[in-house]
């Protein structure tokens, strides 16, 4: 116990680069397993005095509090009015005060907003803020609901709204797709439940003492934006090391044969992390099975919740990729706070972009996805595919609550954005990839970066082309296409040949492109397009014939929607689709078979 | 057994359908595949990239063909919808020679000019069987599914190698379900060739009279023919990808292709094997106008 509390003073101590002085959240709270509610209060300092005469809070649980809210009208997961028990979600705010002032009387909610004025001349800064409140948990939520005796609690407490650099309240707009933004805390965590629960949190309890009808459980944590808990009677525990990290395993019981994949994942990507961004700044990494949430996995700092459903063999290998892509969020959502309501991007596509370099490192990049009967698929490409499913006119870049629907989300958020950090990490480079990564997270750990610091980093590192290629990828219309069009020989003279070759590109895309012409004495010429006009032919003096050239020849433009026309080879060769019209012909052939008995 | 083993000497005997009916299945498929040929050869044949076509079923050119061209795939399904319709009407009008042969028995030597002159007949009837069974087996599938999901509700927690057994199994049981209705199809299909002129109600009674007492055996015994086929398969998607991993080549290429079409024929004999055999079977149940010499002259 005391060793936890060190060790959070001294990160504490190591990392306090926050805007303003990191304060404590303490939350003392009781979960009631009768009518499924949390009632408690959440006290905290409130650091620099606010530009305008007000605090700012965020009640999540709002979003729930309807079908028709704008988080339930686009989100997949809006299915509590097919319950015959259902239960709205809502937070209630009994009271608020300041000093020990009672200021309840000031206090106004809109939606997710809650706001308090406080009377004028008070000073604000140093105060004291204590806020009672109650929330009813929904019955079919996404990552704030229950399933008989189980509970999944992220935004269950008021969580203060952000304090921006010129000291105004940021107070997000809970729109589809929208997941939770706040400030790092230190948290001091109280929670009073009936006995026999267990508690998956992202530490072990602090203390754990009986009460009259009930347990207490006490947490330290932090820095972090968020608390999340995992509250069932039927977890069990489990705990082992993880390299420096300790990873703690709560199943049930008919899920333990997952456990290992579990942790053989966590143990690879947690090394690469490490290693290629920055150490992991928590003592444990908390996994939590549950089957009552509909997302495959949700990241929340310090404690990955994983739908178990997805862990059978048949999907193995997207268990496995979940799992990568939330324990991957550790550091882009949890450590480096990017903003995931305005920007889902910088989290989502950089967590993706990391999910296949680790996937690559440890289990190869050819069929990581599918190896089965000679089929193979990489989940680069599977991403590739997806990326062609997003709707016109969404661009990666756009706030969450702009998506229209999942495919628009999924695709243009976490896919074309994945495709779109894969090629810029591609044109930097190993050497500068790895100065890039590790330079953001010295500079961002426990802070909250916009897409200009990401852009701004880029340019440092890289040059200004390659930031304003990704500002033009970020927001663009996603229709990029390179290709080679064009390949000829021409014979000037018995010892030199002219070879032209015509390049072209669509969706603008101002970098420059490698390209390679092979010739017929064995050689390959390697070239540079320089890009800056949209087609150009590119004239070679040679005393070989070209057989063949492509461009982009090592696929660094993951952006790219089509590969095979970057190529053109003079001898042109039936074989891929004879093979294709074989298997093809086969497949038809049994289908014949099944349909017609013979 | 001995009746599979007659049955099979049958298949023998007549090697020259069996042949000929593999055909037109290898025809009208071809006829379909050839324009997609056409088409994604345009796309693959000067591309470097394709190449990873020629050691894996690397499905990263499948994306890159059809992912910009995603409007391709319903052409293509289309392709294949009306492969199979033709395909099924071909086969409706080969069916009254095939089960005649079956249920006839008259196979040594086969009379070729009995065989054209039965096929054709009972078209009507036949279709009527196939437009009959695709709603039977909708209506099976459906059934089948929320069956089989009923019985792995416990199969939905479970998780690793257990989960994966599950799945096969829910697979097997389906299977059975949709062959056991394919068996009561031929046992219809049999009773229509043996009594050509009753009704096609008649023709159902007669059909399910002889399918329901037998049908444990009538299934096991077209698992028995299944067999065979299933070991051929897998053989053949074994050998298939030594041989394309070792000779990425024309001639890998092209062995592959005959591995292929040595399973897609061996399929054809597994079914027309299985119909000698219920078409036997069939006989001495109903004999109908195929009633043995000696009885009828007992009459
Ligand atoms: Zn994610």
């Amino acid at each position: 116990m005391r060793r936890i509390i060190l060790a959070t003073l001294l990160l504490w101590g190591i990392t306090a680069p926050a805007l303003f002085p990191l304060d404590t959240l303490r939350i003392d709270a009781t979960l009631d397993t009768v009518f499924h509610q949390v009632t408690g209060s959440v006290a905290y300092k409130i650091p620099v005095e606010p530009a305008a005469g007000t605090i700012e809070f965020q009640l999540f649980p709002n979003v729930y509090s309807s079908d028709s809210t704008p988080y339930m009208r686009r989100s997949p997961f809006a299915l509590q009015n097919k319950m015959g028990d259902s239960q709205y979600g809502k937070m209630t705010i009994d009271s608020v005060f300041f000093n020990g002032l009672n200021v309840s009387a000031n206090f106004k909610v809109e939606y997710t907003r809650g706001t308090v004025a406080l009377p004028q001349g008070l000073k604000v800064a140093g105060g004291d803020l204590k806020i009672f409140f109650k929330t009813a948990i929904p019955s079919q939520g996404d990552r704030l609901t229950y399933r008989g005796k189980e509970y999944l609690l992220d935004g269950w407490y008021p969580s203060p709204a952000r304090l921006l650099p010129d000291k105004s309240w940021y107070n997000p707009y809970y729109g589809g797709f929208s997941e939770l933004v706040g400030d790092y805390f230190h948290f001091d965590v109280s929670l009073k439940l009936p006995t026999g629960y267990v508690v998956a949190a992202a530490a072990p309890p602090a203390l754990d003492s009986l009460a009259e009808s009930g347990q207490i459980v006490k947490f330290f944590f932090g820095p972090a934006h968020d608390f999340p808990l995992v509250v069932s009677p039927f977890l069990k525990t489990d705990s082992l090391d993880c390299g420096k990290t300790r990873l703690r395993l709560f199943y049930h019981s008919n899920e333990v044969a997952a456990l290992g994949e579990i942790r053989d994942v966590a143990l690879k990507t947690l090394e690469y992390m490490n290693n290629k961004v920055g150490p992991y700044q928590y003592e444990y990494l908390n996994v939590a099975l549950i089957d009552f949430s509909m997302a495959g996995g949700i990241e929340l700092p310090g404690l990955v919740i994983l739908h178990s459903g997805t862990a059978n063999l048949v999907f193995g290998r997207m268990f496995r990729a979940v799992i990568v892509h939330e324990i991957v969020h550790q550091w882009f959502y949890g450590m480096i706070g990017s903003d995931q309501v305005e920007s889902p991007w910088m989290d989502e596509a950089v967590s993706e972009f990391f999910t296949s370099e680790v996937l690559e490192e440890y289990w190869g990049g050819e069929s990581n996805m599918l190896d089965f009967a000679g089929f193979k698929l990489s989940d680069r490409n599977l991403r590739r595919f997806a990326a062609h499913f997003g709707g016109d006119g969404i661009k990666i870049a756009q706030p969450s609550y702009q998506f229209l629907n999942d495919l628009d989300y999924f695709s243009g958020n976490y896919s074309r954005g994945g495709l779109a950090i894969e090629t810029v990490d591609n044109l930097m480079g190993d050497s500068l990839s790895g100065k890039f990564w590790r330079e953001y997270y010295r500079r961002y750990l426990f802070q909250h970066p916009s897409e200009k610091d990401f852009l701004n980093l880029i340019g440092e590192i890289a040059g200004a082309r390659l930031t304003e290629l990704l500002r033009e990828i970020l927001h663009g219309d996603y229709n990029y296409d390179i290709s080679l069009t064009n390949l000829r020989n021409e014979r000037l003279d018995s010892l030199t040949v002219r070879i032209e070759l015509i390049c072209r590109k669509t969706g603008g895309l101002a970098f420059p492109i490698d390209y390679w012409v092979f010739l017929s004495n064995g050689d390959t010429l390697r070239g540079i397009w320089d890009g800056t006009i949209g087609a150009e032919a590119i004239e070679i003096i040679s005393d070989s014939f070209a057989t063949g050239a492509v461009l982009d020849p090592e696929q660094k433009f993951a952006v790219d929607r089509d590969w095979l026309n970057n190529s053109l080879l003079l001898s042109g060769s039936s074989r891929p689709a004879m093979r294709l019209a074989s298997g093809l012909l086969f497949l038809l052939e049994s289908v014949l078979s099944a349909v017609a008995g013979l | 057994m001995n009746d599979l083993r007659k049955a099979f000497g049958k298949l023998i005997a007549v090697r020259g359908l069996w042949l000929n009916l593999y055909l037109v299945k290898a025809l009208t498929a071809t006829a379909f595949i050839l324009p997609l040929y056409l088409v994604t050869d345009s796309y693959l044949s000067s591309s470097l990239y394709s190449r990873r076509l020629l050691g894996d079923w690397d499905i990263s050119v499948l994306i890159e063909l059809f992912g910009g061209r995603i409007d391709l795939v319903p052409v293509f399904l289309l392709f294949g919808l009306a492969a199979a319709i033709i395909f099924l009407l071909i086969m409706q009008f080969l069916n009254g020679g095939i089960y005649y042969l079956a249920v006839s028995g008259k196979i040594s030597p086969v009379q070729w000019s009995d065989f054209w002159s039965e096929c054709g007949t009972n078209f009507k009837a036949h279709l009527k069987i196939t437009a009959m069974m695709i709603v039977v087996y909708l209506v099976l599938l459906i059934a089948g599914l929320i069956f089989v999901n009923m019985v792995g509700m416990a199969g939905g927690k479970l998780t690793g190698k257990s989960a994966m057994y599950m799945a096969g199994a829910k697979a097997l049981i389906l299977m059975v379900i949709m062959t056991t209705a394919s068996t009561f199809s031929d046992a219809v299909r049999a009773a229509i060739t043996a009594r050509p002129g009753v009704s096609f109600r008649e023709s159902l009674r007669t059909g399910s009279d002889f399918f329901r007492p037998r049908v444990l055996r009538l299934a096991g015994f077209y698992f028995l023919t299944y067999l065979p086929f299933l070991a051929t398969w897998i053989l053949v998607e074994i050998l298939a990808l030594w041989t394309v991993g070792f000779l990425g080549n024309v001639v890998g290429i092209f062995l592959e292709f005959i591995l292929f079409q040595i399973c897609s024929f061996s399929r054809t004999g597994q079914k027309l094997w299985y119909l000698f055999f219920i078409g036997g079977r069939f006989r001495e149940a109903v004999p109908g106008r195929f009633l043995p010499q000696q009885a009828e002259l007992g009459i």
